[in-house]
């Protein structure tokens, strides 16, 4: 089931009323797991019992490990879950790339072997719902939470639908104790959870699916096109996936919001980040923290010699690449990523970043405008790789756009939506400039004002999200 | 949650309210704008409707109270619904129609036209909104409404006489157009029902309204027709013999000189001149009976 779909736009007021009608926590607990189930089974009911079958293990290691005192058999506890959850993960996910470059590396040394030819279908949101489950095993493991006792509450943690095909990749230590307590209704929390949708709503809407338009074109006919127009498909990907993820995130905790539920915060408006470690503290949060606590510091984090900060670092952006998808493409996405980060980790002006840019200040200084293009040319020449078919594809790709043609006057035949998402994304940009120092652009925008204007303000946006929307396109992070 | 849940209804309605209004008026608007323009074309007595081809004719050559108003990718739905608008307020102001049909009329390419779940189909919903019915586009959109509401402020298409000074259409671009009208994507019918559908609804029509309804076929490029199925051309047959009306004027199989076509299936200035002119001879050497039932 879309967000952005009439069949949620049904779904969500009736799970809602009957969630608040319930009263009760442990019923509200057990309507949410049969809403997650439906919300989830709409798509395809059989991963259910993958879903499912992978939960019970954790929720029974959990109460194991919970009880358990002898560290060997902890640590074998845990390695089955992890395993379980790997093993899912790396069969549905995984399989057909490790076959396609075994195959690929055989052949390189003259033998020639057929593969198995499996019709693998990749569950939705199989990434993020395993990587939640490994973060409550270990957090049990570690005895930094409870295991929880109640099946109920462990598999509404798991399936939460506002959360569960794409993220925020919720953290056992936050979002479970919410489940093991009552929750009262909260006006102003559902209000604000209300324009958080809305404005998620726009960004995927209005801002991500025309983006998308536009970067399809040129993406799937970048051969025959300048280096002009290359580049103007690289922005508007960026900013496409911006819109779709950032969006989804925001319909996400807002959605949480209207139950009573507080998820993290998974966007900070990386794109006005003056350098490339402040970008990844701002873009996917709930990810590079997840790398950050689970795999970082447990290979040693930032201390030791400059070897071991560079190694660790490699390791976690490629592994956070080869998340992303089982291509070499989110490989050297990563890798990419890393070499950025690199100089920064070395002078130690990785953290130098930390606060909104421009506070107080209606316009950054040249030098923070210049700092947040290049940050923002450097991603955009990263996503590149990101939303190409190959490697092959991206550097073709890549030396285009750094020909002479990129001067040329852009090929605008195959593209004429671009005025229309131009002014658009320049209005979006002004909104999320002006509300950088919220949780999301409009969180405040106009709440001094009185009703009339507020309202006149929301239906604008509905105005654009149902006439200005583009075509309808499935959120980019559902494949991950 | 009572609170929150009356003021959001309050919210709904006053934006549902506020919606209808903006929407309704600015449908109003237009409509009547292009009532207005409809109201023009009255001040002719033959009319030239269907897709691209007919757009491509020289009206002057043909007669002198002849309005070209076909349209590029037009299907019969549009053409029917134009064709209905136009007799309903002008009441027996029109004496004839010159209506295109050939051989790609029925091919896979119409399906997407009339199904908004394509970029043809919805560019084909936004550009005759205000030609049709709101009860049809509802039909052709019902699955996902904000396409009606995105059609509201669209500008309508008028089609009309359009030329072309291209010459010589190399094998790529006949082999792109084969790919477009024949290609089948997403499961869909080898040939387009809903077109013949309505091609018989305006022979209907026509007769009902005692209309002289003439269908015409304009030539292709040899290279074209060469590579088009068969099953196509008998298809087109057959609809053809299945219609009342028995006035057509055929130029499927004539060899035409390459220089006289833009493209794989559209006469440039020069070709139309000289088959707008045959047009003419054959109208005129016509027996009124044949193209009146």
């Amino acid at each position: 089931m879309l967000f952005n779909s009439i069949d949620f736009a049904i779904f969500l007021p009736i799970v809602f009323a009957i969630y608040w009608l319930i009263g009760n926590r442990k019923g509200q607990n057990a309507f949410i797991v049969l809403s997650s189930f439906v919300f989830y089974g709409w798509w395809d009911w059989r991963f259910l019992f993958l879903m499912v079958g992978t939960a019970l293990i954790d929720f029974w290691v959990g109460v194991r490990l919970q009880n358990q005192h002898d560290s060997n058999r902890r640590k074998r506890l845990l390695t089955l879950s992890m395993c379980a959850n790997l093993c899912v993960l790396g069969f549905f996910k995984y399989f057909n790339f490790f076959q396609t470059n075994f195959v690929e590396a055989f052949r390189f040394f003259g033998h020639e072997i057929s593969p198995t030819s499996l019709q693998i279908v990749l569950p939705v949101g199989i990434s993020f719902y395993t990587f939640q489950a490994m973060s409550y095993s270990i957090d049990v493991y570690r005895r930094k939470l409870e295991a929880t006792h109640s099946v109920i509450d462990y598999l509404a943690f798991i399936s939460f639908f506002p959360q569960l095909v794409a993220g925020p990749i919720e953290r056992a230590t936050h979002l479970l104790p919410q489940f093991q307590i009552n929750r009262t209704f909260d006006y102003a929390n559902a209000v604000n959870g209300m324009r958080q949708i809305l404005w998620g709503l726009f960004k995927k809407v209005v801002i991500a699916d025309n983006c998308a338009s536009i970067a399809n074109t040129v993406f799937e006919n970048s051969a025959s096109m300048p280096g002009s127009t290359l580049l103007i498909g690289a922005i508007f990907f960026s900013f496409q996936i911006y819109g779709d993820f950032s969006g989804y995130s925001d319909i996400a905790i807002g959605t949480s919001r209207l139950f009573g539920f507080g998820l993290m915060r998974n966007f900070h408006f990386p794109y006005f980040s003056r350098d490339i470690a402040e970008f990844w503290r701002r873009w996917h949060i709930s990810l590079s923290t997840w790398f950050r606590d689970y795999l970082y510091i447990p290979l040693g984090g930032s201390k030791g010699n400059i070897w071991n900060k560079v190694r660790n670092t490699f390791i976690i952006f490629i592994v956070s690449g080869f998340w992303h998808g089982a291509n070499w493409t989110f490989i050297v996405w990563g890798l990419l990523n890393a070499l950025y980060f690199l100089p920064l980790l070395i002078a130690g002006k990785n953290r130098e970043n930390l606060d909104v840019v421009a506070l107080n200040r209606l316009l950054p200084s040249v030098k923070e405008a210049g700092q947040i293009l290049i940050t923002f040319s450097l991603s955009m020449l990263a996503w590149i790789f990101f939303r190409a078919e190959s490697l092959t594809h991206a550097l073709t790709y890549l030396n285009v756009l750094f020909s002479s043609t990129l001067f040329h006057a852009p090929d605008t035949t195959l593209i004429p939506q671009l005025k229309t998402a131009s002014v658009l994304l320049f209005f979006f940009l002004c909104l999320e400039w002006h509300g950088r120092a919220s949780e999301y652009a409009i969180e405040k925008l106009l709440l001094n004002r009185h009703r009339f204007v507020r309202f006149v303000f929301y239906y604008l946006i509905i105005y654009c999200i149902v006439t200005l929307g583009g075509d309808q396109q499935e959120f980019i992070y559902f494949q991950f | 949650m009572l609170s929150f849940i009356r003021k959001l209804l309050f919210f709904s309605l006053y934006g549902i309210l506020s919606f209808t209004i903006y929407w309704g008026i600015f449908y109003a608007y237009k409509s009547q704008l292009v009532n207005n323009n409809l109201i023009k074309i009255a001040s002719y007595r033959t009319l030239i409707l269907g897709d691209s081809q007919l757009q491509r004719l020289e009206t002057d050559l043909i007669g002198d109270s002849t309005y070209n108003f076909a349209s590029s990718g037009e299907s019969y739905l549009v053409t029917y619904h134009k064709l209905l608008r136009l007799i309903e307020q002008n009441p027996g102001k029109f004496n004839a129609v010159l209506l295109g049909i050939s051989v790609h009329s029925f091919a896979p390419t119409y399906n997407r036209l009339m199904n908004v779940d394509f970029f043809d189909g919805q560019s084909s919903l936004e550009r005759y909104f205000y030609f049709l019915p709101l009860s049809v586009s509802w039909t052709f959109a019902h699955h996902e409404p904000s396409r009606l509401f995105k059609s509201i402020d669209k500008t309508t298409e008028w089609g009309g006489a359009f030329s072309s000074f291209r010459s010589n259409p190399d094998s790529s671009i006949i082999n792109e157009t084969l790919r477009s009208h024949y290609g089948i994507q997403k499961n869909e019918g080898r040939f387009c029902d809903e077109q013949s559908l309505y091609l018989k609804k305006i022979d209907s029509l026509c007769i009902a309204k005692q209309i002289r309804l003439v269908l015409v076929t304009c030539p292709y490029h040899q290279d074209y027709l060469s590579k088009v199925d068969s099953s196509y051309i008998i298809h087109y047959q057959t609809v053809l013999s299945s219609l009342r009306t028995k006035a057509h004027i055929s130029f499927l199989n004539d060899l035409v000189r390459p220089e006289w076509m833009s493209d794989a299936c559209h006469l440039n200035r020069s070709g139309s001149a000289f088959y707008s002119m045959r047009i003419k001879q054959a109208l005129d050497s016509m027996n009124p009976t044949v193209y009146f039932p």
